[in-house]
């Protein structure tokens, strides 16, 4: 059952932007990104499901150059816009779909890789579905509580109006700070051993 | 966990171009992104306790025979922490213990899922011994994965002492048919040289260091032309000592760890070592090349010596020899010897020198390990003669006259009645 859920959130989360291009009126982009990066999800489907991160990663990078030759800056300077989409700001918000189904296709891969090593070493199967499904619910848990609150706070962010930064300052803030977290959850990372059973 | 692993060091790398990206296209949705990505960070960071586990084993007994089920109950409790553990009891692959037994029912690894709550697990296995020997409880290993990779992967078992000794199958014969059973009294073929002093003379010889000086005789010492010290001998309490050598060398070994000569050597061994205590003989016990040695008694307690001797015997990788120390001891011991081995054209002259040295009658159980090994590929074994015959013909011509050879073929006939064969033998001589 927890199988299903993850690659169903593997599979649809990816295409979300696009079904929302297509809504508001992108058909050709919208279609062309649903064909791309169905495509993606069929080839991974013909190599066992397990490579269905391929898909997020499309998606998401197919919706940050939408975005990008869409809005702001760039097709300020160039004079053209790749498309004109009537609420950007949903498009843009859907990009949270790709991210949450990429972190989901990866905890597949690992439950995939770890439900045939352990069957192989002599686990027995449905303790080891149940202790996987267990662990892939509370990953789901977090990923989901994750995607609510930020939401949430975004809401409360431009609801309230707390900060009025401009945007490079926010860049550089922003920058500064992902980049120091990233390397200490790399470090973190690092430090961990890769001990076989 | 390699996997969700580089899912988290995506999302520490995406907010830095979710952040260029914002800048770029003035868009505040990508907010939202860049706080989840956050988000899922603080989560991960925030369940980065190392887990205390605490685990406990039980075997239900520590003593069994060959063939027989040990049930083995593992308990886990696990406080604290965040992830996947790997718990696998006794057996461990690579040790003794997983060479001596075998699964039966349910599995000896388990995978526990530790999330926000405490988790305790009982799990139950059933073991069966399908080797001989002595082993040492190991205990319980663990490795402990953190799905995030902010713990480091731990390792850690904890260790039980104790030891579960695995005893040979042996036959118990409740009695023996009157024709086969020894006479009462004293034997007039080689009498006991251990056991106490009797009053009954038996001869006068040399003094031998460690003999008793009250049984000097000062009037044959005076008489001796050498000038040597002379002792009278008396006859010992007890019926007669039987040596049993048991062949521990690379012959012994063909087939599988669990069958082959040496195993079913083993079990005849103590069948037999366990009837003729019964019946007063004093029994001893040489494992030759180098092995154990059991000086011989008749008390009730021989044979629990015998059998710790042979639970921890494993067998040499050296061919056949019995050293000349032995050889002596044996032979000054005036004993009826029983050698079990697998005679082949490689150990037959080396048979042949130990039963000569040994001055006294011997029988040779020769254990054929041909079709049990064919038992194995076949299924069915052919108890035909052509194993013996092919034996006789070849190799059993090259004995002494003095040795008498019972072939046993341990795939077609039982212990019981290799050892009413053995009796049977050893009363024709008794006569």
């Amino acid at each position: 059952m927890m199988r299903l859920a993850l690659i169903s959130v593997s599979v649809i989360f990816p295409l979300l932007p696009f079904i929302a291009l297509l809504a508001q009126g992108s058909e050709a982009i919208g279609l062309a990104g649903i064909a791309l990066v169905g495509l993606v999800e069929a080839l991974s489907a013909a190599r066992r499901g397990e490579n269905l991160n391929h898909a997020s990663w499309s998606s998401l990078i197919l919706v940050m150059l939408i975005s990008l030759l869409s809005q702001g800056y760039i097709p300020y300077l160039l004079h053209v816009a790749l498309t004109s989409v009537q609420n950007i700001a949903v498009f843009d918000a859907s990009m949270l779909f790709p991210q949450y189904s990429l972190v989901v296709s990866y905890i597949y891969k690992s439950y995939s890789r770890y439900a045939r090593e352990l069957s192989i070493k002599g686990f027995e199967e449905g303790e080891v579905s149940a202790e996987l499904n267990s662990l892939a619910g509370s990953l789901l848990i977090i990923l989901s509580s994750a995607a609510a609150a930020s939401i949430a706070l975004y809401c409360a962010i431009t609801s309230f109006r707390l900060f009025g930064v401009d945007p490079f300052t926010a860049l550089i803030t922003a920058s500064a700070f992902f980049i120091l977290t990233a390397r200490y959850i790399i470090n973190r990372i690092k430090g961990s051993h890769n001990v076989q059973f | 966990m390699r996997e969700i692993i580089k899912a988290m060091v995506i999302l520490a790398m995406i907010p830095a171009f979710m952040a260029l990206l914002a800048t770029v296209t003035a868009s505040r949705p990508y907010i939202m992104p860049l706080i989840f990505s956050l988000l899922v960070i603080f989560a991960a960071l925030s369940l980065s306790e190392k887990p205390r586990i605490a685990l406990s084993l039980e075997f239900d007994k520590d003593i069994v025979h060959l063939g027989e089920e040990v049930s083995v109950k593992v308990e886990v409790s696990i406080h604290e922490g965040y992830g996947l553990i790997m718990i696998r009891g006794p057996p461990i692959p690579r040790t003794d213990m997983a060479e001596g037994f075998e699964l039966v029912k349910g599995t000896n690894v388990h995978v526990v899922f530790k999330g926000f709550r405490q988790v305790h697990r009982e799990y139950e296995y059933v073991l069966r011994a399908v080797k001989r020997g002595s082993y040492p409880v190991e205990g319980v290993s663990f490795v402990y994965y953190h799905p995030f990779g902010i713990v480091e992967d731990t390792e850690g078992s904890v260790k039980v002492s104790g030891v579960i000794k695995v005893l040979p199958r042996v036959k118990l014969i409740s009695r023996l048919p009157a024709r086969v059973r020894p006479k009462e009294g004293v034997p007039s073929f080689s009498p006991s040289r251990l056991g106490s002093y009797s009053t009954e003379f038996w001869s006068v010889r040399e003094y031998v260091v460690g003999y008793p000086y009250k049984f000097i005789n000062w009037k044959a010492t005076a008489r001796n032309a050498g000038g040597n010290l002379m002792v009278n001998e008396y006859e010992r309490e007890g019926v007669r000592t039987i040596a049993l050598l048991m062949d521990g060398s690379l012959w012994m070994r063909y087939g599988s760890d669990v069958e082959n000569p040496l195993e079913y050597g083993i079990s005849l061994v103590l069948s037999l070592s366990r009837v003729f205590l019964r019946y007063g003989y004093s029994v001893g016990l040489w494992v030759f090349p180098k092995g154990a040695k059991v000086p011989p008694s008749p008390d009730s307690d021989q044979y629990y010596r015998l059998l710790r001797a042979l639970v921890e015997f494993r067998g040499f990788s050296e061919i056949l020899t019995l050293d000349e120390a032995a050889i002596r001891r044996i032979a000054g011991l005036k004993a009826i010897a029983l050698i079990v081995t697998n005679v082949t054209a490689g150990n037959v002259g080396e048979i042949s020198r130990i039963s000569e040295e040994l001055r006294s009658r011997a029988l040779i159980v020769d254990i054929i390990p041909d079709t049990i090994l064919m038992k194995n590929i076949v299924g069915d074994p052919p108890c035909g003669k052509w194993f013996v015959r092919d034996r006789v013909e070849g190799v059993y011509g090259r004995l002494p006259a003095s040795v008498k050879v019972i072939t046993w073929d341990p795939a077609c006939e039982g212990v019981g009645s290799v050892v009413a064969k053995i009796h049977r033998h050893m009363m024709v001589w008794d006569q």
